[in-house]
């Protein structure tokens, strides 16, 4: 079961730390910067406003980020699971873009 | 002409003073009461005045954290971080002010009770009261907590405090004290308890959001550095970054379980100054767990 959206968001981030730190492949270090720095953007709009998390949105950016994770912590062991990582995270930002809209236009 | 014996009279001065003398004494805080109120009142100004002096230091850190971002990776990569016109995001100056005022509120708690119990001179005992008053008014809720008629009643009893029968006035002045600030001080430790938390409290999180993408910028820098001097630039990011997680792992929970031992603690004071019964224990503990904070903070700062 999925942590609460902050916990997710954290070990988002942490996690990908560990890859860029981890991955000899430059271009999946850039890759992987870019969407750390989406979701430390989505992190700090959910630190400024209250986000309800009664939101559809909330709980499949949650599911999402929660399934990007996973592989990310199998990433982090296997790095040739880099690539798939960064495909789960792409879904999660998207979804978290939902969510972040819904969020502001409230 | 009055044909009274004066020798009655004098006799009853002679036994109404040692009646006063005990009565006076017996009014003053007794050695254990002092030794608990001395004790909680330096955990107290230590939790406030180092929690503060940490928060100036994490939004001194949040500024250099995020200039360093920007001196290696360029523009920020998403329009919510903090850029060239908000160095301080997160830790903006009003935000930072309502929790100082908390741990403002709290240190000047301590010290305007240890004032009372080591026969400070009244000047720093109105100095630490005045400054307790003014930072619970830097709180948005903490007036919920503490009415302007407590607030009175707290300056008043240390206005008094002096002259005649000091040792009952700064009984009395601790009593007030501690009675009438209860619920603000609990709600203060309630904020601390909330804000800290390091695994949901705003302060981590926000941290994290400033540390976590330099820590990506510096690796960058560091395996695309081909200089000594590139290198060097990218470790002393990471050297930021790492001081500030540091202080997100280590120095948050401590300050989150400083401020739930004062709560219990304060409660225990609370029995020890009506002369209830009440233990020892929830003061000690709140003492240990605040030089616990302070060894952490040595430790991190002199790294």
């Amino acid at each position: 079961m999925a942590d609460s959206l902050g916990e997710e968001l954290s070990a988002a981030l942490s996690n990908i730390t560990s890859l860029i730190i981890k991955t000899e492949s430059k271009s999946e270090r850039l890759k992987l910067t870019k969407q750390q720095a989406k979701i430390a953007g989505q992190l700090q709009v959910f630190i400024d406003k209250v986000v309800d998390e009664a939101l559809p949105e909330y709980e499949e950016a949650t599911a999402a980020l929660s399934v990007a994770n996973g592989e990310a912590e199998a990433a982090k062991k296997k790095l040739d699971k880099i690539a798939g990582t960064i495909k789960k995270f792409a879904d999660a930002t998207d979804k978290l873009a939902a969510l972040a809209a819904k969020v502001a236009a409230a | 002409m009055d044909t009274r014996d004066p020798q009655p009279a004098r006799w009853c001065g002679l036994l109404i003073l040692p009646v006063m003398v005990s009565i006076v004494t017996g009014c003053a805080l007794t050695a254990p009461q002092k030794a608990a109120v001395s004790q909680f009142s330096d955990s107290s100004a230590r939790l406030g005045d180092v929690t503060s002096s940490e928060l100036r230091a994490m939004r001194d850190g949040t500024v250099k954290m995020t200039i360093e971002r920007l001196l290696l990776g360029g523009k920020s990569k998403d329009p919510n971080l903090g850029d060239q016109a908000s160095l301080d995001r997160g830790f903006e100056l009003e935000r930072v002010e309502t929790v100082s005022g908390a741990t403002q509120a709290l240190a000047a708690y301590g010290k305007s009770l240890a004032a009372l119990v080591d026969d400070t001179q009244s000047a720093e005992l109105k100095t630490a009261s005045n400054e307790f008053v003014a930072s619970l008014g830097r709180v948005p809720t903490a007036k919920q907590h503490i009415n302007d008629q407590q607030l009175e009643a707290i300056g008043t009893v240390i206005q008094d405090v002096g002259g005649f029968l000091v040792e009952w006035k700064r009984k009395r002045a601790v009593r007030t004290i501690v009675k009438e600030s209860k619920d603000a001080i609990e709600h203060l430790c309630d904020l601390l308890i909330r804000d800290f938390d390091p695994k949901n409290g705003w302060v981590a999180k926000q941290l994290q959001v400033v540390e976590d993408p330099l820590m990506a910028e510096a690796t960058n820098s560091l395996y695309d550095g081909h200089t000594y001097n590139d290198r060097k630039i990218a470790l002393e990011a990471f050297l930021l970054a790492d001081g500030s997680r540091m202080r997100r792992t280590e120095i948050l929970k401590r300050v989150m379980d400083g401020a739930d031992a004062m709560k219990k603690a304060n409660s225990s004071l609370a029995q020890a100054v009506e002369g209830s019964a009440w233990s020892v224990h929830d003061i000690q503990d709140f003492a240990k767990k605040t030089r616990s904070l302070q060894t952490a903070v040595k430790i991190i700062v002199t790294q």
